[in-house]
């Protein structure tokens, strides 16, 4: 007798050590070494065997062997981009400046104009509240938040305004308040914070001559919705006196604003705090600074102001948290004009830009590793030349963006093109930005990939 | 974009599954990576969990930050007196805890509290805190909780930003306090916290994290967190009876809607969805327990694991042994002749989503390392292997993904080198050939006993561009043992080629192999004419 075997699907079936070897199936095998089945007819097909594929290496070698990975499908590429605002309203070429170098910056003009210079300085009465007001901007998630300057100011409300890397939106604007006289809507947006995941906005409510006013408002970004913090600032039964707030700072647990009063009035530098959503009054911690605050920063545990000296030479104070006592730590040689700005906290060492009204050199950087003793970290205008002038104008904001530390400087004018942005990176300061229209606000854009 | 997490010798490593760039991840300061503990891995939150080869537990935000999972919670309590201001007339106790916020100023985690202080009671002063304790971990702020005056419930009283300051005064009275009492009860840390214990596994099921400590004592008992929080650890479950096994519960099996806590001598399931109902019963005993806990792989809700004397399989059906039918030798205990039966607790598996197969690598008889690995066809249900690689020694394997967030199949080496399966190009490592060696079924045409004669071979392949494939025949001759005949080289850019006639034996089985760098090797099947010669 004859016949012919027929074995379509070698080793399909797998391999078989339990069976008799008399029984085993003509397509089951007892080895079947780097073969597999292949769901792909083009490359074989489940039915016929296959050379396995290869296994070639992802990485080169690490530092041994490799005991455990996981892969996660999360976002890990973020963006982000330093972007300083600028004011240019008569070219409109130049929104902002940006840079994911810090060193290379580029004009745009998608995002939209931060609210210029002039929001800040028109009225006559109470310019120092509005003019050192610290402005700031705020990253929240993948978007930036800022005021904008699409308003008339005293006719519409100031708008918030963001931008997510492409689209340029308005985010929401602020409605006049309970202070407001006859209605009238809020000047500017004096300061921005963001803290416990919702949005705290400042701002400067109208009119000027006279008690300065002011509300601090909440934002929560998931609702759109804006509510009042503790009570409003004004003369008004029931508000909080001593000027507008400008400048804001979660600390402790709480919320802390500066406050200036616009130099009307008889009045001394005020810081007052409150418990979000607890408190319905601002409580006064100090009264008696010897300058208005423009800006609000944490040390190591205590809280640091740095200040307007339209009162006086005070540039910087420090409020102890073990005692509530406030005090100067750093001071001017001159006074009115002169501020104490920007204060930020890098590689625990505390910084702020200092424009002195006094002397040649004005504009310089001091630093402080305790905040006690304080030395001058870098004299700009010994450093660096400007195409106009010898004197710099004021420090603006500072920033610390892939761990290197920013500082920016107004121009004089929004068309001015005398402002400036200076990096200290790997202890080396550099002027990034020369002579360039910079409103001042620095802000870092996270944008995912 | 999806990225990697990989441990390499005491290195963690951030992995672009692009580029293979891999980063190397700072580590937090007195935390080290174990080179003989594997890291075990559980993602919630967005958080990646790692314990086990950490000192202590630790997690890793998407940007690659690593954080101590939970602070170390203050050992003493603040000293508590009335300041020097005024404004509370009452009695109070203080606790207190560590914080980290993120850059928004959102809570990432808090540690445990702090003992209560003593009760102190002043009289229109305020309250002054003295000896705050400081953090070794790095920290946002030191958190204080306070009662209402003479009351049990702690509220949330202040933050103290940084790590630096050890005192303060506060006059804030009672009803500014939180309107609800904190949840000291939650912030309960686990295993792993203090170094000399570890969470010698984890796993996430229903938003939480669940681990199980390689203390002897709690082996037997699961730890697990408050829904959707890394850092609280208040719960915890028993698989009675304990102490029964030295290792305790040696895997986890997340099935949708059971926990499998897997021992060496059965499986207990955990079932619910919070902590009202969460319990524990015994499914499996005897057979079906876990040898290996990194074999456990769970595959669209059907877990498969190293027994002690197989591959067993947990789904809606039930618990089966899924290698006894066609592989048993593989996994016998006793008299192995394949593998090294006392490196199954070494075993590790991995779903090779390309092939659809639960694979399981082991070490081969004789040897101390896992160089071998078989595949279970989760389509065919058939078994295949046991494969190598000349390459290199896999030291751990798992499902990857790809920058697009799809499936790939990733193999790390002994070399510190992490591997790609499944590639297109037939080698492995950079130029090392792939070992195709397969041995078939003897045919004998219904008649063993009878000497055939096996005329011409006929093979049919996949036409490939080039190479070989070597086809050998095994003769059972009419007595004695097989012998081997001489190779016959099958061209495969012809697809069909008619061989030698291969002679007379009473049985034959062909060995098919192909070695070659570069060449792959696809064997449609063969057909053999013959015809009988005699009976003896």
């Amino acid at each position: 007798m004859g016949g012919k075997v027929d074995v379509y699907g070698f080793g399909g079936d797998g391999v078989n050590l339990v069976k008799d070897p008399l029984e085993l199936a003509d397509g089951e095998a007892t080895q079947l070494q780097n073969a597999e089945l292949v769901p792909d007819e083009a490359l074989g097909g489940e039915g016929s065997l296959s050379k396995r594929g290869g296994i070639q290496g992802l990485t080169s070698a690490l530092a041994g062997a490799i005991y455990g990975m996981v892969a996660l499908p999360l976002q890990t590429t973020y963006t982000r981009t330093l972007y300083v605002a600028c004011g240019d309203l008569a070219t409109g070429t130049r929104t902002w400046k940006k840079t994911t170098t810090g060193a290379a910056w580029t004009d745009v003009t998608t995002p939209l104009l931060f609210a210029i210079d002039d929001n800040y300085t028109l009225f006559s009465a109470g310019n120092a509240a509005l003019e050192y007001s610290q402005r700031r901007p705020i990253s929240y998630k993948s978007q930036i938040i800022y005021p904008g300057n699409a308003y008339v100011q005293g006719t519409a409300n100031p708008p918030l305004v963001s931008f997510d890397g492409t689209d340029a939106l308005t985010y929401t604007a602020i409605p006049a308040g309970p202070n407001s006289t006859t209605g009238a809507p809020p000047a500017v947006i004096s300061d921005m914070l963001v803290a416990n995941g919702v949005i705290y906005v400042a701002v400067i409510d109208p009119a000027y001559a006279g008690t300065m006013k002011g509300r601090v408002l909440v934002l929560d970004p998931r609702t759109g919705i804006l509510q009042q913090v503790a009570n409003a600032f004004g003369g008004n039964t029931g508000e909080q006196t001593g000027g507008a707030p400008v400048c804001l700072a979660w600390f402790n647990g709480q919320l802390w604003a500066g406050l200036h009063n616009g130099n009307d009035g008889v009045s001394t530098g005020r810081v007052v705090r409150c418990y979000p959503g607890v408190d319905t009054t601002w409580t006064a911690d100090t009264a008696t600074l010897g300058g208005f605050p423009m800006c609000l920063m944490g040390f190591k545990g205590n809280l640091y102001v740095g200040m307007n000296g339209n009162l006086g030479t005070a540039g910087v104070a420090k409020r102890s948290t073990a005692s509530g006592v406030w005090a100067n730590v750093d001071t001017f040689a001159g006074g009115a004009d002169s501020i104490g700005a920007a204060l930020i906290v890098y590689n625990d060492t505390l910084y702020y830009g200092k424009y002195d009204n006094a002397g040649l050199h004005k504009c310089v950087i001091r630093k402080s590793t305790d905040g006690a003793s304080w030395s001058t970290e870098l004299d700009i205008e010994a450093t660096y030349t400007k195409t106009a002038g010898t004197n710099w104008f004021e420090p603006k904001d500072s920033i610390v963006y892939n761990s290197d530390l920013y500082f920016s400087f107004r121009a004089s004018d929004h068309d001015n093109a005398d402002g400036q942005v200076l990096r200290l990176s790997g202890g080396v300061w550099t002027r990034v930005v020369s002579d360039a229209n910079v409103h001042g606000p620095l802000v870092v854009l996270v944008e995912r990939s | 974009m999806a990225f990697l997490v990989a441990q390499g010798g005491s290195t963690l490593y951030k992995i672009d599954p692009t580029t293979g760039v891999a980063t190397a991840l700072t580590l937090p300061t007195g935390i080290t990576l174990s080179t003989t503990r594997k890291p075990r891995f559980a993602v919630l939150n967005q958080w990646v969990v790692m314990t086990n080869s950490p000192t202590r537990n630790i997690v890793i935000d998407p940007e690659g930050v690593v954080r101590p999972m939970v602070p170390r919670a203050p050992v003493s309590p603040p000293l508590v007196a009335g300041g020097s201001g005024t404004g509370l007339t009452g009695s109070w106790k203080v606790k207190q805890s560590f914080v980290v916020f993120d850059t928004a100023g959102n809570l990432l985690m808090e540690s445990a509290l702090s003992p209560s202080s003593a009760a102190v009671a002043i009289v229109n002063k305020d309250l002054a805190i003295t000896q705050a304790a400081l953090s070794d971990d790095s920290i946002s702020a030191r958190r204080f909780y306070r009662n209402t005056d003479g009351g049990t419930d702690f509220f949330h009283w202040l933050d103290l930003d940084g790590n630096t300051l050890t005192s303060f005064q506060s006059n804030l009275a009672d009803a500014a306090l939180s309107l609800l009492p904190g949840q000291p009860d939650i912030l309960v840390a686990p295993p792993g916290t203090l170094p000399g214990t570890r969470l010698k596994n984890i796993v996430s099921w229903k938003n939480r994290v669940w681990g199980v400590s390689d203390d002897p004592a709690e082996v037997d008992t699961v730890y697990y967190t408050e829904d959707g929080k890394v850092y609280a650890w208040p719960n915890s479950l028993t698989a009675y009876p304990i102490g029964a096994d030295v290792r305790g519960i040696v895997g986890f099996a997340p099935r949708k809607d059971s926990l499998g806590l897997l021992k060496r001598n059965g499986l207990w399931q955990i079932t619910g969805t919070s902590n009202s109902n969460f319990s524990v019963v015994q499914l499996v005993s005897g057979r079906g327990g876990c040898e290996a806990a990194d074999s456990v792989v769970v595959i669209n809700d059907r877990a498969f694991w190293l027994g002690n004397d197989g591959v067993y399989e947990w789904s809606s059906d039930g618990v089966k042994n899924i290698s006894d039918e066609h592989v048993k030798p593989w996994f016998q205990p006793k008299d192995n002749t394949y593998f090294n039966t006392a490196r199954f607790q070494y075993a590790f598996g991995k779903f090779n989503a390309a092939r659809n197969c639960y694979e399981l690598h082991l070490a081969a008889l004789g040897s101390n390392v896992e160089d071998r690995w078989v595949s279970f066809n989760l389509t065919t249900r058939k078994w295949y292997g046991p494969h190598k690689t000349a390459a290199f020694t896999p030291s751990h394997a798992a499902q990857g993904l790809d920058a697009d967030g799809l499936p790939t199949t990733l193999i790390g080496g002994t070399d510190g080198v992490l591997y790609q399966a499944n590639q297109a190009t037939f080698h492995d490592g950079t130029v090392t050939a792939i070992d195709f060696d397969c041995y078939g079924p003897k045919h004998h045409g219904n008649a063993p006993d009878i000497l055939h004669t096996f005329l011409q071979l006929s093979v049919n392949s996949k036409i490939q561009g080039a190479g070989t494939l070597s086809v050998t025949p095994l003769l059972t001759p009419v007595s004695g043992a097989e012998t081997t005949g001489a190779a016959i080289s099958h061209d495969q850019t012809l697809g069909h080629e008619v061989l030698r006639r291969i002679g007379d034996a009473r049985m034959v089985r062909f060995r098919v192999q192909q070695n070659t760098v570069n060449q792959g090797a696809v064997l449609y099947g063969y057909e053999l004419p013959y015809f009988e010669v005699s009976r003896r």
